[in-house]
């Protein structure tokens, strides 16, 4: 048996660290320019030779987006860029556009995988793109597990699909607009989720409009079928969200790891655990979960039409920077009081709930209340570990 | 100018004859976004349209998920295609199968992405000699649909009136809002977080399409069209009925002979705005410099770490990143922070957050510095 790999994003640094570190087998990431994601941090090429070793160190790969559709400018500086992820030794490097596909073979042997902005939906279209070189397809969001075995088994090539994560509510790929309404190319990193936006709705000779967020779609969450993707033989299963906090990558990647690793020895999910694995998803921000088109093409079900908000009763507050002798150095993130309760998320594991207790700074000042982009000292209490994460629970 | 356009109505072939079309393409539903023929009608169509000597062209640009792919190639046979110069597709498995399974030639719709000529030639070489046109990105520029004829061996083809499909997904969106079903739902749809009113949003059995408020027109660069070799299609799908034959009356008289009077008609009656898209220019990555601070960013040649707490008046706290400098004491730094200051001066005391003095910082260590004015969190650290 054979489980896929779990590949899990990487918007900075510090992402790449504590998704290695929480279990991930692959990573994705961008460097400055040639990735969707303009806004995010992304990697500068320092950066990404300390990830490559970082994550080779520990057995993860590393993949690298260059999935823009890239016009003839930007195409000038890709093979020195190329180059330059192949001197690293990166694993693969995602691509959506043609031109960029050729471009990379003409300097590189490095695998190519087509991005899920390709949209490659069927088997036909699987063929093609092997043709072109293509190890890997990045199936489009829109098709069920067993569509994508189909295409996997007729085209005899890897396949990838996306398993958690914020959904595009377009065909991806197909969605420009923020290209004509406020000037950003949304596939070379300036969607501007214009879909997600409230519309009012009005339809010709109707007497009133109907007010819906109506293109807005609901997060996907797959995990209560990932026994359906190892059965498919799916090679890997994909999170979403480069944009999304360290603290997201770093819980995602436990949770899904842990499942596999459960499934690995016991060969079924006969047990409470995915329940419990459902929780700890849940314990993330999210929108409503929802299947997507995992088992079925998704229905009216799968429309989020609500404003953003967050119903969890977790909040991520932040990250165990330091062990010192007696005190774990916690990076802020969200804020939290003396008697807030906390808990720490280990690697492997159950969380581990404690009280905060005094909280200091650097000058021995007690703390009442922590802020964001600060840096606290609490007591450190038995299994503490640099590099945890720390969420409080507001359930109580 | 070679001029192509949709043919879904008997009715309306005479206009389009009087255009000077040289082109008709036949959509049906079942295949096409905008299709409005049904299979029953295509014959129809076709003879009339052949009868007057105009060369026939099918359209099948719905992406095809796995399963419906058999489900869609059954229509096709239903589908005389002896009547077809061409078939003209966007999904590359349509493609693919096309090429396999039929001698059609291929008109292939390169119009989302496909934003570089290197790919553009590799679809040229892939397809050979049964492509026989590329119906390419309304984001390209004139500028750019010049140079790419120059290189390309393959005529191009642009939209020169028509909508601009802005979101296309196969989920069904209108008639969960709605509450009813039908073969399509339309609506306009507003939102208070854009600028851009009235949004023309279909729902069909494909799925769902948003288009601009503003329709592509071209016909006020019939100038720089005329330098293209290009085919120039028009769209006239979403007209109504009794619209369709004056106003294709009033694009031949445009492209004809552009005169402000008929131009300024054309525009008081046409049933939307009118934009030229990025015809004459494409600067839709202009803004990324703005999407995140770059003062911040790192540039490995001096970068050191950035500042991850300051407590006023006490310490602050930074994070050494860099693998090749490092924060020694003594040395003089450049600090940038978010909002804009920039300041040099000097660390003159450097300790580990045990309060143990260091002399220099080791990677991914965090140390405390003393309290400097102006320094805020997320400043970055440079060589001076």
């Amino acid at each position: 048996m054979k489980l896929p790999e779990l590949l899990i994003p990487a918007g900075s640094l510090e992402k790449l660290k504590t998704a290695v570190l929480y279990g991930a087998d692959a990573l994705y990431l961008g460097g400055q320019k040639f990735g969707l994601r303009a806004a995010a941090d992304n990697f500068t090429l320092e950066e990404l030779a300390e990830g490559v070793e970082f994550a080779h160190a520990r057995g993860t790969d590393i993949y690298v987006v260059l999935n823009s559709f890239l016009h003839d400018t930007d195409l000038k500086e890709l093979p020195e860029f190329v180059k330059y992820l192949e001197s690293l030794g990166v694993d693969a490097l995602i691509v959506s556009d043609l031109g960029v596909i050729e471009t990379i073979s003409s300097v590189s042997d490095l695998p190519i995988h087509l991005s899920t902005q390709a949209s490659c939906l069927n088997r036909y279209s699987g063929k093609l793109w092997k043709k072109m070189g293509v190890k890997r397809l990045i199936l489009g969001r829109e098709l069920t597990i067993n569509e994508a075995k189909r295409i996997k088994d007729e085209v005899d090539i890897e396949v990838e699909l996306f398993i958690h994560g914020s959904m595009c509510m377009a065909y991806s790929g197909h969605c420009t607009i923020s290209n004509y309404t406020q000037g950003r190319d949304s596939n070379r990193g300036g969607c501007a989720h214009s879909c997600r936006f409230e519309y009012s709705l009005e339809q010709e000779n109707s007497l009133e409009a109907k007010k819906a967020y109506f293109m807005s779609s609901k997060d996907l969450a797959g995990i209560q079928m990932l026994e359906e993707f190892i059965n498919a033989g799916i090679d890997s299963v994909k999170v979403e969200g480069r944009m999304k906090s360290p603290l997201y990558a770093g819980t995602i990647a436990k949770v899904y790891r842990e499942a596999l690793d459960y499934y690995k020895e016991h060969q079924n999910f006969y047990s409470d655990d995915m329940k419990r694995w459902e929780s700890e998803l849940s314990k993330v921000t999210h929108r409503a979960y929802h299947l997507g088109s995992l088992d079925q093409k998704a229905g009216d079900d799968s429309i989020y039409n609500e404003r953003e908000h967050n119903d969890s009763q977790y909040e991520v507050v932040g990250r165990i920077v330091d062990i010192l002798e007696s005190k774990a150095v916690v990076e802020v993130r969200n804020a939290f009081w003396p008697k807030t309760k906390l808990e720490y998320i280990p690697f492997v594991g159950d969380a581990v709930e404690f009280q905060a207790g005094n909280i200091e700074n650097f000058s021995s000042q007690l703390i009442e209340k922590t802020r964001p982009s600060t840096l606290v000292q609490i007591p450190l209490v038995k299994g503490m570990k640099k590099d945890y994460l720390i969420r409080a629970n507001y359930e109580a | 100018m070679r001029l192509s356009s949709y043919f879904s109505n008997i009715d309306e072939l005479e206009g389009l004859i009087e255009l000077g079309v040289q082109e008709l393409i036949i959509a049906p539903k079942v295949l096409s976004r905008k299709g409005k023929t049904n299979l029953d009608d295509i014959e129809t169509l076709a003879q009339k349209a052949l009868e007057n000597e105009i060369k026939l062209v099918l359209e099948w640009d719905v992406l095809v998920n796995e399963q419906d792919f058999d489900t869609l190639t059954n229509f096709l046979k239903k589908i005389d295609l002896s009547h077809f110069s061409a078939i003209r597709c966007q999904d590359p498995g349509v493609l693919e199968f096309l090429l396999e399974t039929t001698n059609l030639n291929i008109q292939w719709i390169t119009e989302h992405g496909n934003h570089n000529l290197v790919g553009l030639q590799k679809w040229e070489s892939y397809i050979g000699d049964r492509l026989e046109r590329l119906i390419v990105s309304q984001e390209l520029s004139f500028q750019k649909l010049q140079e790419y004829e120059s290189c390309l061996k393959t005529p191009m083809e642009i939209l020169g009136l028509g909508k601009v499909l802005l979101f296309y997904t196969p989920r069904s969106l209108l008639s969960p809002v709605f509450e009813k079903k039908g073969e399509v739902i339309e609506a306009r749809a507003d939102s208070e977080e854009s600028p851009h009113k009235g949004f023309h949003i279909v729902e069909n059995r494909h799925g769902s399409f948003m288009y601009h408020l503003k329709d592509r027109c071209l016909l006020n660069e019939a100038d720089r069209l005329k330098k293209l070799q290009s085919w120039v299609r028009i769209e006239h799908l979403f007209w109504l009925e009794a619209q369709k034959s004056y106003l294709l009356a009033l694009v031949k008289k445009l492209l004809e002979s552009f005169e402000d009077e008929t131009w300024e008609e054309f525009k008081s009656i046409y049933p939307v705005g009118l934009t030229k898209g990025f015809f004459l220019t494409n600067k839709t990555d202009v803004l990324f410099p703005k999407l995140k601070n770059y003062r911040l960013l790192r540039s490995d040649e001096s970068y050191i770490g950035e500042v991850v707490d300051v407590v006023k008046g006490e310490y602050i706290v930074f994070l050494q990143r860099s693998r090749s400098n490092f924060l020694q004491k003594n040395m003089q730094v450049h600090c940038s922070t978010p909002e804009g200051k920039d300041l040099k001066f000097e660390i003159k005391n450097l300790q580990n957050l045990d309060k143990n003095n260091i002399e220099q910082a080791s990677q991914d260590q965090l140390v405390l510095i003393p309290y400097r004015k102006t320094v805020v969190p997320k400043s970055v650290f440079n060589l001076a």
